[in-house]
């Protein structure tokens, strides 16, 4: 009834997964989507990732997830930590 | 005149285009009141001349770090009559909103796509017909590397007139500026733009280069990778091929042989009077020491670090090993991006303390400061050290054990005691490209200049300052007084000479010792425990104005006292632990 389920980081998700939205620091390798927004506390943070390009309705493609984050957009990567990856939230394409 | 000024986001090739339409030739100064570095050249196009000037590397017109803040002041004050922005064609999805970003704010923009080639190569189609009727001002293709399109981008400044003036919300607006809404609409009409003009050709297969990156970016490989680069980079290249083979041709068959005899033989002809003699080339001789130590021991291996660091920052390899070391940095108190400055800080901790400025927090600023006066050795010093522990394996690993662990506990330290936000870690990874030989020697050469002309003047001074100090006797009560605390240390009294020394370069009272060593003065353990102390000393003359300039005189001052007395009590312990235990080196 709920078709496939897939395992995600500490998640388990059944169903549409197309529509899950989950943070970047979430994701599995090779895992793509587009940005849905960004979101943290520390509004210093939203700024650094917005000066770089980090925006809601790119694509976006996760490469690595130690010892640092990895991900493309485009052509670009970029490394992040673990802070910064935690504010990117990202609807995940089947 | 009027101005070209050359903008957009670092690794696009501001640079290379700013070199392929000036020439070589360029003043680099710093931008009035600040620290960022700013170059100008000149450029003819028809029969006008107009300044180029470079900005550093900004991703937004929002001014979050100091090159960012230069790059804008440069924009709305020196009216420049075009300004080239440049973008990797490749990411042009990514870069249009800050050109129209500059084109809302009606800044004269011809938008440059440089690295042509290389979207070309990913089968990337790009009507730059199109885009400028998209734009409404001028676009050009280039690839700045090898000058292709440059000629085109020229008749382009000279036939430019304004275009049309975009505007999601009017002007540059502080406020403003960091409203998300006006961003994201900035960046879904750059959407739109890149899809009308842009078709790929969907290539899948990933390259070498894509290989070879996420060799270097995993740590199960890149860490074995890392010890390569330093064991060929650093160990054989600059320590046994520099600081070894070339330090001993120029110090023993070109000064010995040639310069030094020609010089005295020269000086005792035509100087007469004793004291002068001495003061050119006596035993701390301007001639005999001064230019021996800044061109027989110190260029050398200055010249191979500074090639060595050069094709390592041109192939990209520093943001990786940046997003490796991140979490391991993030526990002494820094990001990843504090690898550029305490790698640079092996070659010199003085251009390095500068390059801290690209740090973004002051906390981080001052950890890293901190870090390169205390625990890493510049290459000249390294360099030394080595020759006088070469040979004795179990001696390099107590003193590389030794400041290894000084480094960790310190940077742990100041860490947890000092105040301040947590560094954040973000940085763009460049593809890996293979360096250019002309622009690794033209950066090479830019940086001995400048070493040069930083230090040289400090040799000559040092050895004019001894000579007055031979002469007044001061001299030998700063040597009476450091043989106190060299005496606690279980040294000979003749390394205060050498500790002397060390005030005005770390490297000269390296050097210092190096002499000592060959009169067959000092043990290995007495050698140890002087090589120990002696990296961790004050910083140089010329790293102690820096972290003043840098850091302000109080946290300068402050640092410096600390690390007298913190050196002195490492290698008080050092050699107390040596003594306890019986142990002979």
């Amino acid at each position: 009834m709920f078709g496939r389920c897939y395992e995600r980081r500490h998640h388990r998700y059944c169903g549409r997964l197309p529509q899950a939205v989950l943070a970047l620091s979430e994701l599995n390798v090779k895992d793509r989507g587009i940005i849905a927004y960004l979101h943290s506390e520390d509004t210093g943070q939203m700024q650094k990732l917005m000066s770089i390009g980090v925006l809601p309705g790119l694509p976006i493609v996760l490469l690595q997830r130690s010892p640092s984050y990895v991900f493309a957009m485009g052509y670009s990567q970029f490394a992040i930590d673990k802070q910064l990856a935690g504010a990117i939230y990202v609807r995940i394409a089947n | 005149m009027e101005k070209i000024a050359i903008v957009g986001s670092p690794n696009v090739g501001k640079s290379v285009l700013f070199n392929a339409l000036t020439g070589s030739y360029a003043v680099v100064s710093n931008y009035p009141g600040t620290t960022v570095e700013v170059s100008r050249g000149k450029t003819r196009i028809g029969i006008q001349e107009y300044e180029v000037i470079d900005t550093p590397g900004m991703y937004s017109v929002s001014s979050i770090t100091e090159e960012e803040k230069v790059a804008r002041s440069i924009l709305t004050d020196e009216h420049p009559r075009v300004v080239l922005h440049v973008i990797d064609a490749k990411n042009l999805e990514r870069m249009l909103p800050l050109t129209l970003h500059l084109l809302e704010a009606g800044v004269p923009v011809i938008l440059v796509l440089n690295i042509m080639d290389e979207a070309k190569r990913l089968g990337m189609t790009i009507d730059i017909e199109r885009l400028e009727k998209e734009l409404g001002i001028p676009v050009a293709g280039i690839v700045a590397i090898t000058g292709a399109g440059v000629d085109i981008l020229r008749n382009k400044i000279k036939e430019y007139t304004p275009g049309k003036i975009f505007t999601h919300k009017p002007k540059f607006n502080e406020s403003e500026e960091f409203n998300y809404n006006i961003i994201l609409k900035r960046q879904e009409h750059a959407t739109q733009i890149a899809k009308l003009i842009t078709s790929h050709k969907e290539s899948s297969k990933t390259g070498i280069k894509e290989h070879l990156s996420r060799i270097l970016m995993n740590p199960l490989t890149g860490g074995p990778i890392l010890l390569l680069v330093l064991y060929y980079g650093l160990y054989k290249f600059v320590g046994n091929f520099g600081a070894g083979f070339l330090v001993d041709f120029l110090e023993n068959r070109v000064f010995a042989g040639y310069v030094n005899p020609f010089a005295i033989k020269w000086v005792q002809y035509f100087v007469h009077i004793h004291i002068l003699q001495d003061l050119l080339v006596g035993e701390y001789g301007i001639i005999t020491l001064g230019a021996r130590y800044a061109f027989a021991i110190i260029l050398p291996i200055v010249a191979t670090f500074f090639f060595a660091f050069a094709i390592i920052e041109d192939s990209g390899y520093l943001p990786r090993l940046a997003m490796l070391v991140d979490q391991f940095f993030k526990k002494i108190g820094l990001s990843g991006r504090a690898v550029i400055p305490l790698v640079l800080g092996f070659g010199c901790s003085t251009m390095a303390t500068m390059v801290t400025r690209t740090l973004s927090t002051k906390r981080e600023r001052i950890i890293a400061t901190l870090l390169l006066a205390l625990a890493i050795p510049c290459s000249a010093q390294m360099g030394v050290i080595l020759a006088l522990l070469a040979g004795n394996p179990v001696a390099v690993s107590v003193w590389l054990g030794v400041i290894i662990f000084v480094f960790l506990v310190i940077g742990f330290l100041t860490s947890k005691l000092m105040p301040g936000e947590a560094p954040s870690f973000y940085m763009e990874i460049p593809p890996l490209r293979f360096p250019q030989m002309s622009n690794v020697l033209r950066k090479t050469f830019s940086r001995i200049m400048w070493y040069f002309k930083e230090i040289f003047p400090l040799f000559i001074f040092a050895s004019f300052l001894i000579w007055v100090g031979e002469i007044t006797g001061i001299f030998n009560v700063f040597v009476k007084i450091l043989q106190y605390p060299v005496s606690w240390l279980g040294l000979p009294d003749k390394t205060a000479v050498a500790f002397l020394f060390g005030f005005f370069r770390r490297d000269y009272g390296a050097a210092g010792l190096y002499d000592l060593k060959k009169a067959g003065i000092l043990s290995v353990n007495q050698l140890v425990v002087a090589c120990i102390t002696l990296t961790l000393f004050l910083p140089c003359v010329a790293q102690l104005l820096m972290n003043i300039k840098e850091r302000g005189i109080k946290t300068g001052i402050g640092m410096s006292v600390f690390i007298l007395f913190f050196s002195f009590s490492i290698g008080f312990l050092v050699n107390f632990l040596l003594n306890l235990f019986n142990i002979v080196l």
